[in-house]
């Protein structure tokens, strides 16, 4: 789309693992726009690239890199992901997005992209086939959750207001080469070598999302940020969920992620979900006496067996999204790249 | 079945037996020959009798739930499966030169109307050689149908018997044996099936008992023949590489990919498949084969839930819960290149029960769906293929028949399902439209008393305005008075002298 090479595009947390995909799409798709990254640390991948180094919790640091690179249009991807302390998480992911919020107003940036999570209307139940029209849940299944769902709703307020059109993106189980977080995760089962353990049945089918697929619809939703876009009013203001639109039963996921870098486990060994349960309850209970923390929790056993997928099917209408790398391709290149880039030596 | 094996059945597998009892009570067939039902089935016409006799003769699976359609729609779907039968034994028949075989079938859609028709060349192997040796009995028959049946029939057999007159005439000429892409394997499949069930939908449509549009489903209709189909091509295997007959395109069966996850070239000839060093192989071949099928079941469902009428409905949907059963059996069983594997009896008279209704047709495939999925290994090639396409027969069944709503409990919703916070909201939504709808009629029909009431209350509120006027009035006199004896005071103490 011609219009869009007259954009200049800013990324936060360009160089994360979603930002650098949006980069690099941003870049070959519009190789005439300019493309800015603000991150904690340098990005390196393309000369092209501008680079501004700053917290997104400094909102002057913000403001100044969106002066200077003169964005028309923001990808706000940073997040903190499950982990720290609930102040820093909702400092970074909710007052982020508000400085993010604010400094696009005042410079006049007329379209924001937020990268949300499936999640911020998960309330640790099952979650068949929702979609879009589910509210927030009144009480959030933990903070990363929370702060994504305030950050969200600020976003889609802003929409219309003092030129701003805004849009939100709740991808679901993000992975891919470089991911931190899905596939070591599951690789971790298999360097500790207990791939043959299963919790639950196996039937609860789970979303993923290809970090490419992701990166596309972030570009797709842009375009459709332009008021002049057939698709404008349908886009601007939304909520869309995002995913590879193929759920699969959870454990597939890993077995076929282990079979990519030569493992096959002989043989499977379930374990009911009450069962794990229990397990993990008493590893919790040891692990509070101990002060260890605990190789198995009830979150992860919650995870392992729950329900999760979502409808994509808005964003197949409005974005005209449609997942351009199939999951088993996509499974294949996270699983190369992990063997090449971080799997244990002796591996 | 004999009484003895139901005896051992009674003794070794007891649920199956019950299923089997409940069966033969249970299920009705309709008797064709019933002199109630005889302008319907025709049974009165010799012609029409020798008719029913073969298609009792061609297939015994089919037969019974054709007969099983309503009024004369059973009499005309024999009629337009034994010409398809017919064509059908003119291509197999092996023995019928080139030349000879062209000639027939492309013009059978000819042959078919003109009576006295019949055709006695066929091999003496062949198995239905003696429709065709009376097929006159079909001719006769078929010029009794009303012209929209004949029309569609007619259709059907033209672009039928162009398809099987170019592959028969390419596996004669070329010597060429395979199928080689799957887009070839789908065509192929089209021609044989899938035009079938095109021309059913257009019968269907044309009875009046489906809605018009049906016909129009080309698509759906299209899909509902490949997954019979297919499922059939792959459970004949064996059957059909001993007679040298080849069905499974190239791409699939000789895909280096099988080879390679074993260390092993792709395969040259299909009847490698059976050897017991080529097992593992070719259980991945297989799996990419059942996957290939698995892609049509949505497709099916869809269809399924266009249908209005119990009679076709059962008819369509019993054939394709029988295909997603044998496709189960298939997937990942070594015994199907051995030999001829079947699902069982009471499998199939459970099936046949079940069959009533989209919803638990969809249940049921989900429940296969499942199977196939628990009997899938990782180290297939096709495991997260097969896991996606199981994905989406689980998702088809989600959306058709979300899981939140519950079907015949005391409630309605599920409530730990978050939906089902969505679905409140919506009814919540609709009562109070609804309500203000209601208001805003009572109150447009009863126009004359509200414009009464209405001026009514004006006036009232025009007199409620008075009492302020007299409560102002009032306190002016009471003023005035206080003021002047204020004043007639101060007056009397100025001038009466004897006050001082």
């Amino acid at each position: 789309m011609a219009t869009e090479s007259f954009q200049s595009y800013l990324v936060t947390g360009g160089s994360g693992l979603l930002g650098q995909h949006i980069v690099k799409l941003l870049r070959s798709r519009y190789p005439y726009a300019p493309v800015a990254v603000f991150d904690l640390v340098p990005s390196d991948q393309d000369e092209g690239v501008r680079s501004f180094v700053g917290d997104i919790t400094d909102r002057n640091a913000l403001e100044k890199a969106v002066k200077e690179c003169k964005a028309t249009c923001i990808f706000h991807t940073v997040a903190l992901l499950q982990g720290p302390l609930r102040d820093i998480q909702m400092n970074v992911n909710y007052g982020g997005t508000v400085n993010v919020l604010s400094v696009a107003r005042v410079q006049s940036v007329p379209k924001l992209v937020f990268t949300s999570s499936a999640s911020v209307v998960s309330d640790g139940k099952a979650q068949v086939g929702i979609d879009e029209s589910l509210p927030y849940p009144p009480k959030p299944f933990d903070v990363y959750n929370e702060t994504k769902a305030l950050a969200e709703q600020d976003v889609l307020h802003a929409n219309g207001h003092g030129g701003l059109s805004t849009v939100s993106l709740r991808v679901a189980g993000l992975f891919g080469p470089g991911d931190k977080l899905t596939v070591p995760g599951f690789m971790s089962m298999l360097v500790a070598k207990k791939t043959h353990i299963q919790f639950g049945d196996n039937t609860n089918l789970f979303d993923w999302t290809y970090i490419e697929n992701a990166a596309h619809a972030h570009l797709l939703a842009a375009e459709r940020l332009n008021p002049d876009h057939p698709k404008f009013s349908e886009v601007a203001g939304q909520a869309f969920f995002i995913t590879n639109g193929e759920p699969i039963p959870y454990w597939d996921f890993g077995r076929e992620l282990w079979k990519a870098v030569g493992h096959v486990p002989s043989k499977i060994t379930v374990i009911p979900r009450s069962v794990g349960i229990l397990i993990a309850t008493i590893m919790e209970l040891v692990s509070w006496f101990t002060g260890r923390p605990a190789v198995l929790t009830r979150f992860r056993i919650m995870i392992f067996c729950t329900t999760r997928w979502c409808s994509i099917e808005k964003a197949r209408k409005a974005l005209d999204y449609e997942p351009p790398v199939p999951l088993h391709e996509g499974i294949r290149k996270a699983a190369e790249c992990w063997q090449t880039h971080q799997a244990p030596p002796n591996n | 079945m004999g009484a003895a094996s139901m005896l051992l059945l009674l003794l070794t597998r007891p649920l199956e037996f019950r299923t089997l009892v409940q069966f033969y009570i249970w299920h009705d067939q309709r008797d064709v020959s019933a002199p109630a039902d005889h302008k319907y089935t025709g049974w009165n016409r010799p012609t029409m009798r020798r008719c029913w006799h073969f298609l009792d003769m061609t297939s015994r699976s089919f037969s019974s739930v054709i007969k099983q359609l309503d009024h004369d729609l059973a009499r005309v779907v024999c009629l337009y499966y034994l010409v398809l039968r017919g064509l059908d034994t003119v291509e197999d028949d092996m023995t019928l030169p080139d030349e000879k075989k062209q000639k027939i079938l492309r013009s059978f859609h000819e042959h078919t109307l003109t009576d006295g028709w019949n055709f006695n060349e066929n091999g003496p192997d062949e198995a239905d050689r003696q429709l065709l040796v009376e097929y006159e009995n079909v001719v006769t028959e078929l010029k009794l149908l009303a012209p929209e049946y004949l029309d569609v029939i007619i259709d059907t057999t033209k672009k039928m018997e162009a398809g099987m007159a170019d592959y028969a005439h390419q596996a004669q000429t070329t010597g060429k044996v395979y199928l080689e892409k799957k887009e070839e394997y789908d065509l192929y499949c089209h021609y044989v099936a899938g035009l079938v069930g095109e021309g059913l939908s257009g019968l269907f449509s044309a009875s009046g008992k489906e809605h018009s549009t049906l016909a129009g489903q080309l698509e759906l209709s299209n899909s509902m023949g490949l997954f019979l189909q297919k499922t059939n091509i792959i459970r004949d295997y064996r059957e059909d590489v001993d007679q040298h007959r080849y069905f499974w395109p190239r791409e699939i069966w000789g895909d280096d990919k099988y080879g390679r996850a074993v260390g092993r070239p792709g395969f040259k000839d299909m009847s490698e498949m059976y050897r017991p060093e080529n097992a593992k192989q070719a259980e991945y071949v297989q799996s990419a084969m059942v996957l290939n099928a698995l892609c049509h079941a949505t497709d099916a469902l869809d269809y399924l839930r266009l249908l209005k009428d119990q009679s076709v409905f059962n008819f369509c949907a019993i054939p394709q819960t029988m295909a997603i059963a044998t496709l189960t059996l298939c997937f990942k069983n070594p015994a199907m290149l051995q030999q001829n594997i079947k699902i069982r009896k009471a499998e199939a008279a459970s099936l046949i029960m079940r069959s009533k209704n989209p919803r638990d047709v969809s249940l049921i495939f989900r429940d296969y769906a499942r199977r196939i999925h628990a009997k899938c290994t990782p180290d297939d090639p096709s495991f997260i293929p097969i896991a996606t396409a199981c994905g989406r027969i689980e998702k088809w069944c989600e959306d058709q028949y979300p899981s939140f709503l519950i079907v015949g409990g005391p409630g309605q919703f599920n409530e730990s399902d978050p939906r089902t916070a969505i679905a409140h909201k919506d009814e919540e939504r609709i009562r109070k439209t609804n309500l203000q709808r209601k208001q805003k009629e009572l109150l447009e029909a009863n126009a004359d008393v509200v414009k009464g009431a209405q001026a009514l209350r004006l006036k009232e509120e025009s007199q409620e305005a008075n009492p302020i006027v007299y409560i102002l009035i009032a306190f002016a006199i009471v003023f005035a008075t206080g003021v002047g004896a204020v004043y007639g005071l101060i007056w009397l103490a100025d001038n009466v002298h004897w006050l001082k």
